[in-house]
C-alpha cells in the first residue's frame, strides 16, 4: 500500500444550493474521520461522493481527489472500499469461492488463503460461517463480517469507507480495531459517540452539507474514555442476560 | 446526428440509464430522442416522454428485438431527423444475446444488470466484447467487492476494458456514461450499415413459429 495518500475534498453545496463554507479539507493515511448528522443530513450521500472520487458531478458538486495510489488502482475500484449497514451479498457463490475470485480480480498473487479471511470474518461475526456456505445463505452480520474481512485483507483499499457500523450486526470494537489498523484513512458515518470520539476528527452534516469539522479534544478524549467503561459494563450486562443470569 | 444503440437484457436497466443520459445530453444542449425496440410493446417510451423527451416504440413481435432493431434502422433515423434531434437513442432487449445489434459507426452501449448472474458477461460475449462500453447497472444494491468481481469478468472480455459502474436509481455514474456517448462521432446518415459482429446462420423451427418438432 502507498503511504502518502492524501485525499482533497473541494466543498460543493447542500441540499438548498447554500455552498458550503468549510473551505478545502485534506486527509492524510492514517487518520480517522468521523461522520456525524441527524438522519437525513446528507452522511451517505458524503460517502458516496468519497467514494467514486467525485469530479464534480453528484448532487453535492463537490470534488474529491485523491493522490498517492496507483491509477491502476484508482481505475479498477480498489482505491476506496465502504460498507453499510444493509449491505447483502447477490452472487451465486460459495465464501470460499467469493473470496478467491475477488483476490483473483484484484491481481494479488495466490498466497492469500481464503481461510486466512474466513478466520477474520468468523471473528467479527456473531456466529461462525463456513467456507462452503453460500453467500446468499449468510445472516446480515455474518455477510458484514466478511464484507469487513474482505475489505481489508483482499481489497486492501487505503481509503475506507463505513456506513454506520454499529448496526452492522458484528462486533463493533472488533471491526474498528480491525479497519484502523495498518496506516488508512477511514471515514465512519455514525451516531455512536464511542465511535466518533476515536476519531481524530468528525465533519458535521446539516440539511445535505458539511456544517462544521470539529477536532476531538483532550477532553472529549477523557470522555471517551470514561463512556468506554460504561460502553464495556453494557457489553457484559448483555453477555449474562443472554446467559440467563441474575444482572443485580 | 449522433447515434447510440443501447443494449442488453430484460430488465438490465437501460431505461433508467438512458433518462439520466437524455438529462445530461439537454444540460449539455444536446436534444435527445428514444426509439425503443421490444418482443412485446411494453409502453415504456411514455417514461421518457413524462420526463419530456421524444419517444417512440416498436414492438418486434415474432422477430428478435436485436434483429428487428437492424430492419427498422431507416425508420428510426428518418424518424429522429423529422425531429432535429441532436442524438439518436436506440433502445433494444435481444433475446438470447447469441449476438450484438452494434453497428460499426453508431456508438454501441452494452448494459449488463449488477444482480445478474457471474456467467452473465460470458453469456452475452459477442456484445460484451464489440460495445464501445459496458455498462455496470443497480451498483448501489451490491456490495463493492461484488461490484469488483463482475468489473474484471466484464473487463476480462472487454477488449479496450471499458467497463463504467452506473446507478439508474441514484444516477451516480451516470454522468461517465452521457460523457461517453456525447463523444461520439455525428452520423451525416444511416442506411445500410455493417454489424460489428456476425450473426447465427440460421432460425429453427421453434423460432418461425412452428413449434417444436423433430429437427
Amino acid at each position: 500500500m502507498a503511504d502518502a495518500v492524501t485525499l482533497v475534498l473541494e466543498p460543493g453545496r447542500d441540499k438548498m444550493g447554500r455552498p458550503e463554507t468549510c473551505g478545502t479539507l485534506t486527509f492524510l493515511a492514517g487518520q480517522v474521520v468521523a461522520i456525524c448528522g441527524p438522519t437525513g443530513s446528507g452522511k451517505t450521500r458524503l460517502l458516496s461522493d468519497l467514494e467514486r472520487l467525485s469530479p464534480g458531478d453528484s448532487p453535492t458538486a463537490r470534488r474529491v481527489v485523491l493522490s498517492g495510489v496507483a491509477p491502476e488502482r484508482v481505475d479498477a475500484g480498489f482505491a476506496v472500499g465502504r460498507i453499510s449497514q444493509t449491505m447483502q451479498f447477490f452472487l451465486d457463490l460459495t465464501v470460499a469461492e467469493f473470496v478467491a475470485m475477488h483476490r483473483d480480480a484484484r491481481g494479488v498473487d495466490g498466497e492469500l488463503a481464503p481461510e486466512s479471511v474466513l478466520a477474520a470474518a468468523n471473528g467479527l461475526a456473531g456466529e461462525p460461517m463456513r467456507a462452503d456456505q453460500p453467500l446468499a445463505a449468510l445472516s446480515g452480520g455474518q455477510a458484514r463480517a466478511l464484507m469487513v474481512a474482505d475489505l481489508v485483507l483482499v481489497a486492501d483499499a487505503p481509503v475506507l469507507l463505513i456506513d454506520e457500523i454499529e448496526n452492522a450486526g458484528i462486533d463493533r470494537h472488533a471491526a474498528l480495531e480491525f479497519l484502523v489498523r495498518r496506516n488508512r484513512l477511514v471515514f465512519l458515518a455514525t451516531h455512536d459517540p464511542l465511535i466518533a470520539l476515536r476519531a481524530d476528527l468528525r465533519l458535521i452534516l446539516g440539511e445535505g452539507g458539511i456544517r462544521r469539522v470539529i477536532r476531538t479534544t483532550e477532553e472529549e478524549r477523557r470522555t471517551a474514555a470514561r463512556l468506554e467503561l460504561a460502553d464495556r459494563e453494557v457489553r457484559d450486562l448483555r453477555e449474562r442476560l443472554r446467559r440467563g443470569e441474575a444482572l443485580a | 446526428m449522433k447515434v447510440a444503440i443501447v443494449a442488453g437484457g430484460q430488465g438490465a436497466g437501460k431505461t433508467a440509464l438512458l433518462l439520466h443520459v437524455l438529462r445530461h445530453a439537454r444540460n449539455a444542449g444536446i436534444q435527445g430522442g428514444v426509439f425503443k425496440i421490444d418482443a412485446l410493446d411494453a409502453g415504456d417510451e411514455a417514461v421518457f416522454q413524462a420526463a419530456g423527451f421524444p419517444a417512440t416504440g416498436h414492438a418486434a413481435g415474432d422477430v428478435c428485438p436485436d434483429h428487428e432493431a437492424m430492419v427498422v434502422l431507416g425508420r428510426a433515423w428518418d424518424w429522429a431527423q423529422g425531429l432535429g434531434l441532436d442524438l439518436l437513442c436506440i433502445e433494444t432487449a435481444g433475446l438470447c444475446h447469441r449476438c450484438s445489434p452494434f453497428l460499426k459507426r453508431a456508438f454501441a452501449l452494452c448494459v449488463v444488470s449488477g444482480l445478474a448472474h457471474l456467467g452473465t458477461p460470458e453469456g452475452m460475449r459477442p456484445m460484451v466484447e464489440s460495445a464501445d462500453g459496458v455498462v455496470l447497472t443497480k451498483t448501489s444494491l451490491i456490495s463493492p467487492a461484488e461490484r469488483q468481481v463482475f468489473t474484471a469478468r466484464l473487463r476480462a472480455i472487454q477488449p479496450a476494458g471499458r467497463v463504467l459502474t452506473a446507478d439508474g436509481l441514484t444516477g451516480e455514474g451516470t454522468g461517465d456514461v452521457a460523457a461517453a456517448v456525447l463523444a461520439a462521432r455525428d452520423i451525416r446518415f444511416l442506411d445500410v450499415e455493417p454489424l460489428r459482429s456476425a450473426l447465427p446462420m440460421g432460425f429453427c423451427h421453434f423460432c418461425q413459429g412452428m413449434g417444436s418438432g423433430h429437427g
